[in-house]
């Protein structure tokens, strides 16, 4: 009897503990169920990517990336039965740390909102372990695989695992265009006329540059203005195979030494290291600030925030070099990542659907940036962004990092960049020798023999 | 004579069975990944010794985060539990208003930490916080810093909002150690002519040791593991100022280098068991005394 007792026991506890484990356990393993087809032969054509019952979509991103374009996108997907779940992080590096933080946790999305040309080193996992290849998505068609080689593409394996989101940006110095015409003041085309332009708009009492030093990845637009040039595009190249280093890279010393001379000669903005990207938004939009060096993404938040100051804006190229020579940094628009999961026919779908022409016109109507997708004829560009299109179009525009790093050496780029203002920080030379040792330390842990 | 029932030694099995599934076998991982170059995806390709260490001792910036974890460590210990102390003994009078000061004491404690930081940073703003504000308005211009931008001070700004949020816990740890006092030991001393200053010397002070052992220890733990409120108020800058531990952990971490993530883990892990260790032996060694 007793023995008996005992048994059902013994068996009831067993069980119980059983459950416990396998439920905690279980959890969000999303790759568990990873397809074996591959994804290009599991989806229906684009133009047919019409789900007859809503199917859920789960997305992760920046907050500012879901804004008036992607609003008026929603609706439109609801009809054609794709409930979107999006959840939102903060901008930079807080948000990027956490949705990286959220993938080598396996609580993954069934799609990534990032920048493009994600690779192993971006701390996502191996994309072709992550994340759908779009190389034969119906979407393709209208993409031009050529223009954006090297882009957004991954150097890991040449495959393309991102979809464009949102318009291609272009790193410019954003000016207040009623302030230059008040103070009679000329767009610079060399660094004797930008410093005198600096120098008339301090005269006048205002802020002549401002600098969003609070948030460090803000600070770091003026090295990358510098840096988009041929002779980075064919150094980087050299620093993969560990036959350069990231201390050759002179004209990104160029923009760090720009921020010190700024800072020194009294043409920054009090505050630099308390002073937020709004902060900048409100203050060259208002017209307290005279320029701002930053890409026309911005111009989004502005339209939005602050759209009595949008038309007051212009752009114009940061002229290092002078006579023509400077080109507009270019970025990579946006992609969407088709995370490989349980969900993923659902969320490739979404996006052959979403890359449509008629869906982008939808999205462009409502936000600025320039199209990737061909034959988006809808747009809404701010009188920043037509200037800046217009730089692109005459071909003055080049990669902000021409060609991509192999190893993640530009990962501390914000924070050594901020230390350009600290007091006994860094100076130009020191940023590149700590980059280079960054860069040295990610290639010895991934095992590179030329870094041994 | 009755025979004596135990409970059955399977009845532990489940408990033990969690206690190892998501506590001792975790922890034994992560030490030895400590040792490998576990990457973002959790892949391990290699052992790799000591490299993992051998790099965090050679980053200065990680260097510079153990140096701010053990100053906050030590900086918010000492004043948590001073002030706490002072505090307690404070909200232990006789006073009319004792209820509400032991509420408003404590009141810091239970807001979120993330609502404190964003409260600082806009008090200690250069040039529109409250603080800088004040100090100008007072004439005490010079006193008016860069609270959390100038590298040597922020440490000792952020450190001043953790003793702020977290005295409050020290002071009741103390309040309930000095209300749970038996009244004859006190009527006894003043009996024998004790001073305030000799009972609290010969006779409070003694009594409160075991608190007192707990929250240094509470507070030395809670200091060196210290993260959301460095993050949330500095993101461990300007520049890696006020880089601690942990944020050089979680910066590790999304950087990829899971390996140099856990190895750092497992240095802090290291320092708070020595750590703890040796206050507890000398705390005690003091309380026998």
């Amino acid at each position: 009897m007793r023995s008996k007792k005992f048994k059902r026991m013994f068996a009831t506890i067993m069980v119980i503990a059983l459950i416990t484990v396998l439920t905690a356990c279980g959890g969000n393993d999303n790759n568990a169920a990873t397809s074996s087809q591959p994804a290009s032969q599991s989806n229906e054509p684009t133009g047919s990517a019409t789900p007859t019952e809503s199917v859920k979509v789960k997305m992760l991103g920046h907050t500012t990336w879901f804004v008036q374009g992607m609003e008026a996108v929603i609706p439109e997907a609801k009809k054609n039965g794709f409930e979107l779940i999006i959840e939102k992080v903060p901008e930079g590096d807080d948000g990027a740390n956490l949705m990286k933080t959220r993938f080598a946790t396996n609580d993954k999305p069934d799609i990534l909102f990032y920048q493009s040309g994600l690779g192993a080193k971006f701390g996502f996992g191996n994309p072709a372990d992550v994340f759908v290849a779009q190389d034969d998505q119906p979407w393709m068609a209208n993409f031009d695989k050529v223009a954006w080689k090297n882009q957004m593409d991954t150097i890991d394996d040449g495959h393309w695992y991102g979809a464009p989101y949102g318009g291609t940006d272009m790193g410019v110095v954003l000016y207040n265009k009623k302030m230059f015409d008040e103070l009679k003041l000329q767009v610079p085309t060399n660094m004797d006329e930008f410093w005198a332009v600096a120098e008339a708009i301090k005269a006048a009492g205002k802020t002549p540059i401002y600098f969003s030093g609070q948030d460090a990845w803000t600070v770091q637009l003026p090295v990358l203005l510098s840096n988009a040039t041929q002779a980075v595009a064919e150094t980087i190249p050299l620093i993969n195979e560990n036959k350069a280093k990231m201390t050759d890279l002179t004209d990104r010393k160029v923009g760090m030494q720009f921020i010190q001379d700024a800072v020194s000669k009294g043409y920054a903005n009090k505050d630099i290291l308390s002073s937020t990207y709004d902060n900048a938004q409100k203050a060259l939009s208002s017209g307290e600030a005279g320029m701002y060096h930053m890409a026309t993404w911005v111009m989004n938040e502005i339209v939005s925030k602050y759209p009595e100051g949008v038309e007051n804006i212009g752009s114009f190229i940061m002229p290092y070099k002078g006579n023509g020579q400077d080109l507009a940094a270019i970025w990579s628009p946006k992609s969407l990542y088709v995370v490989k999961g349980d969900n993923q026919d659902n969320a490739q779908k979404f996006v052959n659907w979403f890359e449509q022409p008629e869906v982008q016109d939808i999205f462009f109507a409502k936000q600025g940036g320039i199209p990737t997708i061909k034959g988006v004829t809808q747009t809404s560009l701010t009188p920043a962004e037509l200037d800046a299109k217009k730089f692109l179009d005459e071909g003055k525009a080049m990669g902000n990092s021409p060609y991509p790093f192999l190893y993640n050496g530009d990962g501390n780029l914000p924070t050594y960049v901020q230390e350009l203002f600290v007091k006994n920080g860094k100076n130009p030379d020191q940023v590149l020798e700590a980059l280079q040792k960054d860069l040295e330390i990610d290639a010895k842990a991934k095992g590179d023999a030329n870094y041994k | 004579m009755l025979k004596k029932q135990y409970y059955s030694y399977w009845l532990l099995f489940p408990g033990m069975l969690i206690f190892f599934a998501f506590f001792v076998v975790p922890s034994l991982m992560g030490f030895y990944f400590a040792f490998t170059d576990l990457d973002a995806s959790f892949k391990v390709s290699r052992f790799v010794g000591f490299d993992n260490f051998v790099t965090l001792y050679e980053n200065p910036s990680n260097l510079l985060a153990f140096k701010n974890t053990l100053i906050f460590a030590v900086v918010t210990t000492v004043f948590k539990i001073s002030l706490g102390l002072l505090l307690a003994i404070l909200a232990n009078q006789q006073l009319k208003s004792r209820l509400v000061l032991r509420s408003v004491l404590f009141f810091p404690v239970i807001l979120s930490t993330i609502a404190v930081a964003i409260a600082f940073k806009a008090i200690f703003h250069p040039s529109t916080g409250i603080l800088n504000v004040f100090l100008s308005w007072i004439g005490l211009d010079s006193l008016a810093m860069s609270w959390l931008t100038d590298p040597d001070l922020v440490m000792y700004s952020v450190s001043f909002v953790e003793v702020w949020k977290w005295t409050g816990f020290s002071m009741m740890l103390f309040l309930a150690a000095l209300q749970s006092m038996p009244q004859e030991v006190t009527e006894a001393a003043k009996i024998d002519g004790a001073s305030p200053s000799q009972h609290f010397r010969y006779i409070t002070l003694p009594m409160l040791t075991p608190v007192l052992n707990t929250n240094v220890i509470l507070s030395v733990i809670g200091g060196l593991k210290v993260f959301d409120l460095v993050y949330a108020l500095t993101g461990g800058g300007p520049g890696y100022a006020s880089n601690v531990i942990n944020t050089a952990v979680f910066k590790a971490f999304a950087a990829g280098r899971n390996g140099e993530a856990t190895a750092a883990n497992l240095v802090l892990f290291i320092v708070i068991l020595i750590t703890v260790l040796c206050l507890n032996n000398v705390i005690n060694r003091e309380a026998k005394r």
